[in-house]
């Protein structure tokens, strides 16, 4: 073909005919499977999916590294023994709980962050338009009564139908609004607070009731840390009395198991490992404190995606990267939120693909922090590594399983290439999950034995298919990202039995 | 998982040592709190942690005379020497628990080991060795602190404010010389330790301060100064242009105010900022003369209508609290 005049002009033509008689020919067709170079680009791709694997293992262990040597565990540990050197003047702090639809499990949910260990601290529920008793529940065993609206909008929100004050407990209000989702009901929130710093926490989560004593820790010695994270870790099968944690047991079911091992290489070995870095990316919506001026600056939470808390983390760095501030933020191991992990296959399902579409609405919405003229470890490094092997981690590692499963029956790789692929993406994944266990024993000592023992055992079996799975889930979450599909919570079963018994 | 089953053993022997140590002393340290001379068996090598660990959390939960049985009780053990042995040997938490130990016994000896400790990185093992000194003699060892004490950001103010909390007194001598010498930032972190430690400072030395341009220095001082009765230096800032300030006035207020600051905390319920409009309807709240029938009489009078819902929450929560 050749470009005339803007025109193409084509010249040398075959005709129909001999077309037919060229592809026709059995002998024609086989010279071209012969020389076309399957095998290579075969061998190609395949050195292309075990480097991939092999720099995402690498990669974790060196975030595994660093937060070995990150944990002073030990000498925390023997401090917390020791008598604390303590004081009133603790920083004061506003919990902020959003609750839909939480009418089983509010009450108890309040009375024990009512108990938690620090003297200076408010509880701002707030009712996202919940179409149960939530309120109702909340009035009765509360005794609210309604207070004047008379706090200050700085990020706007839904309507705000009241705001409520308890006669029983001075430090507990709740604001009734209309249904907004998550981050609009903690921008609510985020309005009431009269605290410099505040603490989203799930309402079917339990605190203990030390955990805000340690995640508060880092504001008291670096005045530049605008966000600490704490562990939030799975609470079925354990045993909760009265609202708090009364004996760490394990669930039954594999999936709850599994998402254990899952949740402490999640938190241990990748936020504690950012951390050393500064490059933590996701604070739990779970478990997460902030200081509320830099909140307020960034806009508050966004309400148009699925993982809220994830976006505001990526957006406070990339706003206190452009205006050259110098800020931490840090993932503390110790204080602990335990949480209820859903132990059916649907539930997961839709969690998981929420969590990933919320993955990829937070990187897409924040590439300038990539392109940033002062991006820092957290632009050069971290956002990368969560674009390459979070957000294309699926697509990649099941293409690449399901590449070298053709490859090798078509018998264009050796079976050398076969074994080490699965030592890289297998071998080295469990590997990783062994870690992360070994983190939290040196970390936290929770477990029995045996206990530990079959912790390590599904640490072993996760690599088998619960990864794949889950994998294929999070490649969902991509697909509806792409085509942009409405986002939905869907419906979170959970049991809430320490909470109801509480 | 080799490495996870050698350390779930080792943590298995260490709490079974913490056991049978606890099962051993813990009788034996009862009856020295009780006034009795107990009889002193051997402290074993594998129980010297355990049972410092027990000592130190019974100094913690005793005073007067119990403070001196155990520490009869550890000299007798020669507990000093396996302190000061930590401190110059230990990795960092025998270091700690030597640091402790020491400062509760009050040991001389180990003065020249612990002072160099204090300038370590180690903001931890920094602030316990200084703790340590100021248990041992806080006269002299209050001049050494006093330079890392206003310039150590990783000596958090709270647990700062524990550990001066007994030599108050001292620090408030040994400040008050330089206090007017100070840089900015310095100046800042005494007057909020000050303000924790509720010292006062003589009122020149205040009536200065308040004269300080900087909102970081007026705000400490301006409670100081309403502890110290320097009311009307107070009150003359309610018109400074930081917020922040005008919001101290309206706290201070809440703290002194009498009838007569009526208008005052009137005019400060409208300010501009949201802050100090809480705060002075706050102060509103806590006037004795604004009970029953003086809160309709305000209400008729009253046309801002943002400022009386303040208020309005105010007084809920007020009588929440007193309820």
């Amino acid at each position: 073909m050749r470009l005339s005049k803007g025109r193409f002009v084509v010249h040398n033509l075959p005709s129909f005919e001999s077309l037919l008689a060229y592809v026709g020919d059995p002998l024609s067709l086989q010279f071209l499977i012969e020389i076309f170079p399957y095998r290579t680009i075969a061998e190609k791709v395949s050195w292309f999916i075990l480097a991939y694997f092999l720099i995402l293992n690498v990669c974790n262990l060196l975030l595994n590294i660093l937060a070995l040597t990150s944990i002073k565990s030990r000498q925390e540990k023997r401090l917390e023994e020791l008598p604390q050197l303590y004081s009133d003047l603790q920083l004061p702090i506003s919990i902020l709980v959003p609750a839909f639809n939480e009418s089983v499990t509010i009450a108890s949910s309040v009375r024990s962050l009512l108990q938690l260990s620090y003297t200076n601290y408010e509880i701002i529920i707030i009712n996202d338009g919940s179409q149960d008793d939530t309120m109702a529940v909340l009035r009765r065993e509360f005794a609210l009564i309604p207070i004047p609206p008379a706090y200050p909008v700085q990020i706007p929100t839904g309507q705000v139908h009241g705001i409520f004050q308890s006669t029983r407990h001075i430090q507990l209000r709740v604001i009734d609004k209309a249904n907004g989702g998550k981050a609009d009901a903690l921008n609510a929130g985020i309005n009431l607070a009269r605290y410099s710093l505040f603490c989203g926490v799930d309402a079917d989560s339990v605190l203990e009731r030390d955990s805000l004593q340690h995640v508060i820790r880092p504001f008291q010695r670096d005045p530049t840390v605008v966000a600490t994270g704490g562990m939030v870790k799975v609470a079925n099968g354990c045993q909760f009395k009265n609202g708090h944690l009364n004996e760490v047991a394990l669930p039954r079911n594999p999936l709850g198991l599994f998402q254990i091992v899952e949740y402490v290489r999640a938190f241990l070995l990748s936020r504690l490992g950012w951390s050393a870095l500064n490059g933590v990316l996701i604070i739990s919506g779970a478990f997460g404190v902030f200081k509320k001026t830099v909140v307020v600056a960034a806009g508050g939470y966004r309400t148009k995606t699925m993982g809220e808390d994830m976006e505001l983390v990526v957006r406070i760095h990339r706003l206190l990267r452009a205006q050259k501030e110098r800020y931490r933020i840090v993932f503390v191991p110790e204080p602990v939120c335990w949480t209820e992990a859903p132990e059916d296959f649907k539930t997961l399902r839709t969690q998981r693909i929420r969590w990933q579409r919320g993955l990829c609405e937070s990187l897409a919405a924040n590439w300038g922090l990539m392109l940033s003229r002062n991006p820092g470890v957290v632009g050069v490094i971290a956002f990368p590594f969560m674009v390459l092997f979070e957000l294309l981690g699926p697509l990649i590692e099941l293409g690449g399983y399901l590449f070298m499963l053709i490859v090798w029956a078509a018998g264009w790789v050796s079976l050398d290439m076969v074994y080490a692929f699965l030592f890289v993406s297998i071998g080295l994944g469990t590997l990783l999950s062994i870690s992360s266990l070994l983190l939290e024993e040196m970390i936290f000592h929770l477990h029995k034995s045996r206990h530990l023992a079959l912790l390590g055992l599904f640490a072993l079996l996760e690599n088998f298919g619960y990864h794949q799975l889950s994998s294929y889930w999070r490649l969902i979450g991509i697909y509806r990202w792409i085509n942009e599909k409405d986002g939905n919570w869907g419906i979170m079963k959970r049991k809430g039995e320490w909470q109801s018994a509480a | 998982m080799l490495e996870i089953v050698l350390l779930r053993m080792m943590w298995n022997r260490e709490e079974s040592r913490k056991r049978s140590s606890n099962l051993k002393w813990r009788p034996i340290l009862s009856i020295a709190l009780s006034g009795t001379v107990p009889k002193m068996p051997v402290l074993a090598r594998h129980e010297q942690v355990p049972f410092l660990e027990l000592w130190l959390y019974l100094q913690a939960s005793v005073q007067g005379d119990g403070t001196k049985a155990l520490n009869d009780v550890a000299i007798q053990l020669g507990v000093d020497h396996i302190a000061r042995r930590f401190l110059l040997r230990g990795g960092p938490q025998r270091r700690l628990l030597g640091i402790f130990v020491l400062g509760y016994l009050r040991d001389r000896q180990a003065w020249p080991s612990l002072l160099p400790l204090t300038a370590l990185s180690n903001g931890n093992i920094s602030l316990r060795a200084g703790w340590a000194l100021l248990q041992i003699n806080g006269t002299i060892a209050m001049p050494l602190l006093m330079p890392l004490i206003l310039e150590r950001d990783d000596w958090p103010m709270m647990d700062l404010a524990h550990v001066l909390h007994q030599e108050r007194h001292q620090f408030s001598i040994a400040v008050g010389n330089i206090l007017l010498t100070l840089q900015p930032k310095q100046l800042a972190r005494a007057l909020h330790l000050m303000r924790a430690l509720q010292v006062a400072l003589p009122a020149p030395a205040l009536l200065t301060l308040l004269q300080h341009q900087s909102p970081d220095i007026l705000v400490p001082a301006m409670r100081l100064a309403a502890w110290s009765g320097l009311d009307e230096q107070v009150r003359n800032h309610k018109d400074h242009p930081e917020w922040t300030v005008r919001a101290e006035v309206a706290k201070a207020l809440a703290y002194m105010g009498t009838t007569s600051d009526f208008s005052l905390l009137v005019q400060l319920s409208r300010d501009e900022n949201w802050c100090v409009r809480y705060c002075a309807a706050e102060a509103l709240a806590e006037l004795p003369s604004i009970r029953g029938p003086a809160i309709d009489s305000i209400a008729q009078g009253w046309t801002d209508r943002f400022a009386w819902e303040t208020f309005g929450r105010a007084l809920i929560e007020r009588s929440v609290r007193c309820a």
